[in-house]
C-alpha cells in the first residue's frame, strides 16, 4: 500500500471517484454508433448465409463434424484468454481503486475464463475428467454463459448512473437474475439427475434451458447497458454493449439450432461468443492503456510541480496508520535525508517547536475530526538543531462514510518572512513606546491611534478613531499654521512642527510631530501618519528659561534703578561738600571768618550722612541675601533685647512699652533683628510725639498665618503715604537723620523671608506696622518630636 | 531772606537744609537777587503757591527752583499740579536736581518745566550757574510784566 501511494503522492488522484467506470477513455457517439452497426452486421451473417442456402458448412462445420478438435480448442481458447486478461486487468483496477464492484467483475470474469480452459481442455480431450461426458462439457459451457450474463448484468447494474426512476428497473432486473441463476441450477439438477445421450454434439438439445436463461440475463442487460453508455460515452461501455450484441446473438443461434444447420449455428454461437470476449479485452485494454498513459503523464506534471516547487509536500494516506510520504524538498527543508528519518506524524511531533507543540497537534486533530483545511505557522527543528518557520497547510480525504482516511499537504518555508514580521513589529513596538502614532485617511478622520497617543490625549480609541484632528486642538495655534500645515502634506511632502494639543481633561499637551503622507501608484495621498513625541517637559522647561530670563531683565532693571537712586542720593552729600568746601575757601580769602564755622558744620553733616548711606546701603544689600541655613529665633529676646538699646531714650521720654509673648521663628537672626530694630527705632522716632507715648509690639497667629506688629499711638501714616513709604530713599518726614534705607530694608527683609510687611492704622490712632509670615516659619521649638521618633 | 517788592521773587523747594543754604548764599552772593523763600518738601511748596494753609497771605513767586526728590509729594507730581493749574502755569519753573536720568529729565520736560538744571558737584559752576539762573529768570520776569 505505501508503494502504491508513492505512486500517487497527490491526493487529487483520488477525486476518481472509487465506484467509476474501469475506463475513463471516452469514445464519440459517431463511432460507438458505428462499431454497433458493424457487430449488428458481423451477428446476422450466418444467419444470413443460412436464409440465402450458402452452405458454410465447409468454412466451420466441417471442421467441426470431422470432430476437428484443434480448431474447436481454439475457440474456447479464444474465449478462455480474453476473459483470464480482462479478469486480471480488472482486479488490478480495483487495487487500485478500491472497488467492490470491480472486484467482483473481475473475480467473476476470472471465473469464467478458467472454466471456459477447462471445458476446452476437456472438449479437445487434452485432459479426461473421470466421467466427463461431451454433454457434460456442453452444460460446463452453458453454465459459464450464465455466469458471464450474470456478472456482466451485476456489473453494469453496480454502475452507479444516479438516474431517476432507475431504483425499480435495478431492484427487477436483479430479481430476475437471481430467478435466472435458480433456473440455471435447476436444470443442472435436472441434467445430472437424468442421464444424458452421449455422442453426438448435434443431438445436444438438453441445453436449451439453459441457453433460455443466458439470453434473458443478456436481454435484461442490454438496456442497462445502453443506459450506461448513454450516461458516460466510454471506450468500455461500448465495447460493453458490443460484446451483449455478440452474446445475444450467439444465444439466439444456439437456441435455435435446426436439423441438418445444428453444427453449422453452434459454430456461429461459438464464433460470436469468441468476438464478443475479444470485443470487452480489445475495449478495456484500450481503456485501460488510456489510462495508465493519461494517470503517468499526470503523475509526471505532479512530480514536476512537486520537486519545481520549493513548498514540502507530505501525505498522510491511512490516518490509521503513522506512515507518510515526504517530498524530497520536504526533506531539504528540514535539512534530513530520508534514510536519517522516519516519515511518519511521530516523527512531525518530535520536529515541532515545543512552543507550537500543542497547538498545531491540536489543529490537525481539529482538521481531522471536522474535516476543514488546516492552516497553520509553526516551528520545525531541522537536523542541525535550528529552527526554522513553516506555513503548514493541508487538506483531509474522507472515505464513503465520511470517516477521515487521508490528508495531505504542504510546508512552505517562511522564515525570512516571519524575521523581517518580527523585526517589523519590534520597530513598531519600539516606535509605540517612543511615539504618539496615529494615522488618518485622506480628509484627516483618525483610523488608528497607538496606545501612548490614546494615553496622553486621555481620549479612549473608541472616541478618536472616526473623528478628526481638532478633537486635540488647543486652540493655541493660528489658523494659518494648520493651513501651512495642510498645504504641506497635501502635496505629499513631509511636514515637522512643534504641536500644542490638548488633552481630554482639557491641560495642554506639546507634541513634535513628524506627518507623512502615504501615496498611492499615482501619486495621490492614500493616508497621513503622524508621529507626535510629547515634549510637553521640554516645552515647560523653556518657558521656564523664558520665565527665569524676564526675571533676570526685571531685576537687571532693577538693580540699574538701584545703582542709579543711590548714585544720585550719594551725589547730594558731595554737592554740599563741594560747595561749602568752596565757600570757606572764599570767606578765608575775603577774612570772613565769622561763617567758616557754619561751614564746618555743614561739611561734616553732609559726611556723615554720606557714612550713613552707605552703612544702610550695605545693610541693604545684605538684607536681600538670607542666610540659607536658618536658626530658630526667640523674638522674645531679639525684641527685648532692641528695646534695651533704646532704653535710656525710652526713659527720658516716658514711652510705654508693651510686648506680648512672641513666638520663635526659623530665620536669619541679624536680619530679623535689623528688621526690628528699624520698626522700634521709626516707631521711637516718628510715632512718640504724643503726650502719652506707647509702643505696643505683638503677635497675631492663625492656622495659616503668624502675624507679628509693632504698633505706636503717633499721628499714623497718610494713605497716600503707605505704599511709598518702602520705597528706596522716601522719606516722609524732612528731617535729615533718615537716610530713606530703613523701611526699604524691612521689606526687602521680610520678602526674602516669604513675608509681607505692610502700614495701617492702629487701633486707636497711630501706626502699626504688620508683618505677615506664612505658619511654618513658626518653630516647633524645643526638638521633641525627635525625641518621641527616637523612643 | 530779603524783602526786596521791586525785583523778582523766587520759591526755592528743597528738602536737603545744605542745598538751600548753598543755593541762598549764591543768590546773596551773585550781586543781582532777588526775594526767595525757601520750603522743604513738596506738599508745602503747593501750599505756598496757592497760598493756602499756613501761606495765606504769600507772595505768588515769580520764580520756583524745585527739586525732584521730596518728601510728601514729590517733584515731579507738584510740576505737573502747577503746570495744570491756569492760574500758576505762567509761573517759570526751574528743576534743579541731582538727578541726571534721561527718564527724569524727559518726564520734567514733558510736564512743562521750563528748564532743567542738574546740580553740579563743582563748587564754582553750582554757584556760576545758580547766579545765571537768577539773573536771566529774573530779566525774563521783568520783561514779562
Amino acid at each position: 500500500m505505501a508503494q502504491l501511494a508513492q505512486l500517487h503522492p497527490d491526493p487529487r488522484a483520488y477525486v476518481l471517484d472509487a465506484a467509476a467506470p474501469v475506463v475513463r477513455s471516452s469514445i464519440t457517439a459517431r463511432t460507438s454508433r458505428t462499431l454497433l452497426a458493424v457487430a449488428a452486421a458481423v451477428c446476422t451473417a450466418p444467419l444470413l448465409l443460412v436464409v440465402i442456402g450458402l452452405d458454410t458448412a465447409p468454412v466451420v462445420t466441417r471442421g467441426l463434424a470431422a470432430r476437428d478438435h484443434l480448431l474447436y480448442a481454439l475457440l474456447r481458447w479464444s474465449v478462455a484468454g480474453p476473459f483470464c486478461v480482462v479478469g486480471a486487468l480488472t482486479l488490478i483496477h480495483h487495487m487500485l481503486r478500491s472497488s467492490p464492484a470491480l472486484l467482483a467483475l473481475g473475480v467473476g470474469l476470472l471465473g469464467v475464463g478458467l472454466t471456459n480452459a477447462v471445458a476446452a481442455f476437456a472438449g479437445a480431450g487434452i485432459v479426461d475428467f473421470a466421467g466427463l461426458a461431451d454433454d457434460d462439457v456442453l452444460s460446463a459451457w452453458a453454465l459459464s454463459r450464465v455466469a458471464v450474463a450474470t456478472i456482466v448484468l451485476g456489473s453494469l447494474l453496480a454502475v452507479p448512473v444516479h438516474a431517476r426512476g432507475f431504483g425499480a428497473g435495478r431492484l427487477l432486473a436483479l430479481v430476475a437474475g437471481a430467478v435466472a441463476v435458480a433456473a440455471a441450477a435447476l436444470v443442472v439438477h435436472v441434467n445430472a439427475a437424468v442421464p444424458m445421450r452421449t455422442g453426438s454434439w448435434a443431438a445436444g438439445h438438453d441445453t436449451a434451458a439453459l441457453d433460455i436463461v443466458v439470453l434473458v440475463l443478456f436481454l435484461l442487460a442490454v438496456p442497462v447497458a445502453v443506459r450506461v453508455h448513454a450516461h458516460a460515452r466510454t471506450t468500455s461501455s461500448c465495447v460493453i454493449l458490443l460484446s451483449l450484441l455478440f452474446q445475444v446473438s450467439a444465444q439466439l443461434y444456439m437456441l435455435f439450432r435446426i436439423g441438418s444447420l445444428d453444427e453449422h449455428m453452434l459454430g456461429a454461437a461459438h464464433g460470436l461468443e469468441a468476438l464478443a470476449c475479444l470485443v470487452v479485452l480489445l475495449g478495456v485494454t484500450t481503456d485501460y492503456l488510456a489510462t495508465m498513459r493519461a494517470e503517468m503523464q499526470h503523475r509526471v506534471q505532479l512530480q514536476l510541480a512537486v520537486e519545481g516547487s520549493s513548498d514540502g509536500v507530505w501525505d498522510w494516506f491511512d490516518v490509521d496508520r503513522d506512515a507518510q510520504w515526504w517530498s524530497g524538498q520536504f526533506y531539504e527543508l528540514i535539512e534530513y535525508r530520508p534514510q536519517d528519518i522516519d516519515s511518519s506524524h511521530a516523527s512531525f511531533k518530535t520536529l515541532l517547536h515545543e512552543d507550537d507543540a500543542e497547538r498545531v497537534c491540536r489543529a490537525i486533530q481539529d482538521a481531522l475530526d471536522q474535516k476543514t483545511p488546516f492552516d497553520a505557522r509553526y516551528r520545525l527543528r531541522t537536523k542541525s538543531g535550528g529552527y526554522k518557520w513553516f506555513h503548514g497547510r493541508a487538506k483531509v480525504r474522507c472515505d464513503e462514510r465520511g470517516a477521515p482516511r487521508r490528508m495531505a499537504g504542504s510546508i512552505t518555508d517562511i522564515t525570512r518572512e516571519k524575521s523581517a514580521e518580527d523585526a517589523l513589529r519590534f520597530q513598531k513596538h519600539a516606535l509605540d513606546e517612543h511615539a504618539l502614532v496615529a494615522i488618518t485617511d485622506a480628509r484627516g478622520r483618525i483610523t488608528y491611534a497607538n496606545d501612548k497617543f490614546c494615553s496622553i490625549s486621555k481620549y479612549a480609541r473608541e472616541e478618536l478613531i472616526g473623528q478628526d484632528h481638532r478633537i486635540i486642538n488647543s486652540g493655541f495655534h493660528g489658523k494659518a499654521f494648520f493651513k501651512e500645515m495642510y498645504a504641506t502634506i497635501s502635496r505629499g511632502r513631509t511636514w515637522r512642527g512643534e504641536i500644542r494639543n490638548r488633552a481630554k481633561d482639557g491641560t495642554a499637551y506639546w507634541v513634535d510631530t513628524t506627518i507623512v503622507p502615504m501615496l498611492d501608484n499615482a501619486g495621490k495621498v492614500t493616508s497621513y501618519v503622524a508621529i507626535r513625541a510629547d515634549i510637553t517637559n521640554r516645552k515647560q522647561a523653556e518657558g521656564e528659561v523664558l520665565r527665569t530670563n524676564d526675571e533676570l531683565a526685571r531685576k537687571n532693571a532693577e538693580l540699574e534703578q538701584f545703582v542709579y537712586t543711590v548714585s544720585h542720593d550719594l551725589k547730594a552729600p558731595i554737592v554740599s561738600l563741594k560747595g561749602f568746601a568752596g565757600w570757606m575757601q572764599e570767606d578765608i580769602a575775603a577774612g570772613r571768618t565769622e561763617s567758616l564755622t557754619r561751614c564746618a558744620q555743614r561739611i561734616t553733616e553732609a559726611a556723615q550722612r554720606m557714612e550713613c548711606l552707605v552703612t544702610d546701603l550695605l545693610d541693604l544689600s545684605r538684607a536681600a541675601r538670607i542666610e540659607t541655613d536658618l536658626d530658630p529665633v526667640e523674638l522674645d529676646h531679639v525684641v527685648a533685647g532692641i528695646i534695651e538699646d533704646y532704653r535710656g531714650e525710652i526713659d527720658d521720654r516716658g514711652i510705654a512699652i508693651e510686648i506680648e509673648p512672641l513666638p520663635a521663628i526659623v530665620c536669619d537672626a541679624r536680619r530679623i533683628w535689623q528688621v526690628f530694630d528699624n520698626l522700634v527705632r521709626n516707631a521711637l522716632k516718628y510715632g512718640c510725639g504724643s503726650p502719652r507715648p506707647r509702643i505696643h509690639i505683638g503677635c497675631v497667629q492663625s492656622n495659616e498665618h503668624v502675624r507679628l506688629f509693632v504698633a505706636d499711638n503717633g499721628p499714623g501714616v497718610p494713605a497716600e503715604y503707605r505704599e511709598r513709604i518702602f520705597r528706596l530713599f522716601e522719606r516722609l518726614e524732612n528731617d535729615q537723620d533718615g537716610t530713606g534705607v530703613g523701611l526699604a530694608l524691612v521689606q526687602r527683609v521680610v520678602v526674602g523671608h516669604a513675608g509681607r510687611v505692610w502700614v495701617a492704622d492702629a487701633p486707636g490712632g497711630g501706626a502699626e506696622f504688620s508683618l505677615l509670615f506664612p505658619r511654618a516659619i513658626v518653630s516647633a521649638g524645643a526638638p521633641a518630636p525627635r525625641a518621641d521618633a527616637a523612643a | 531772606m530779603i524783602d526786596a517788592p521791586d525785583t523778582a521773587s523766587f520759591l526755592i523747594v528743597e528738602d536737603e537744609d545744605a542745598h538751600a543754604e548753598l543755593i541762598e548764599r549764591c543768590f546773596i552772593h551773585g550781586g543781582k537777587a532777588g526775594s526767595f523763600v525757601r520750603v522743604s518738601d513738596g506738599a508745602e511748596a503747593l501750599d505756598y503757591v496757592r497760598a493756602t494753609g499756613a501761606y495765606a497771605d504769600r507772595k505768588r513767586p515769580d520764580v520756583i527752583l524745585l527739586d525732584l526728590k521730596l518728601p510728601k509729594v514729590d517733584g515731579h507730581e507738584v510740576l505737573r499740579a502747577l503746570k495744570q493749574d491756569e492760574r500758576f502755569r505762567t509761573i517759570p519753573i526751574i528743576i534743579l536736581t541731582t538727578s541726571a536720568s534721561a527718564a527724569d529729565k524727559a518726564a520734567a520736560l514733558h510736564n512743562h518745566a521750563n528748564s532743567y538744571v542738574v546740580k553740579p558737584l563743582d563748587f564754582d559752576r553750582f554757584r556760576v550757574l545758580i547766579q545765571e539762573v537768577s539773573v536771566y529768570w529774573s530779566v525774563w520776569n521783568e520783561r514779562n510784566d
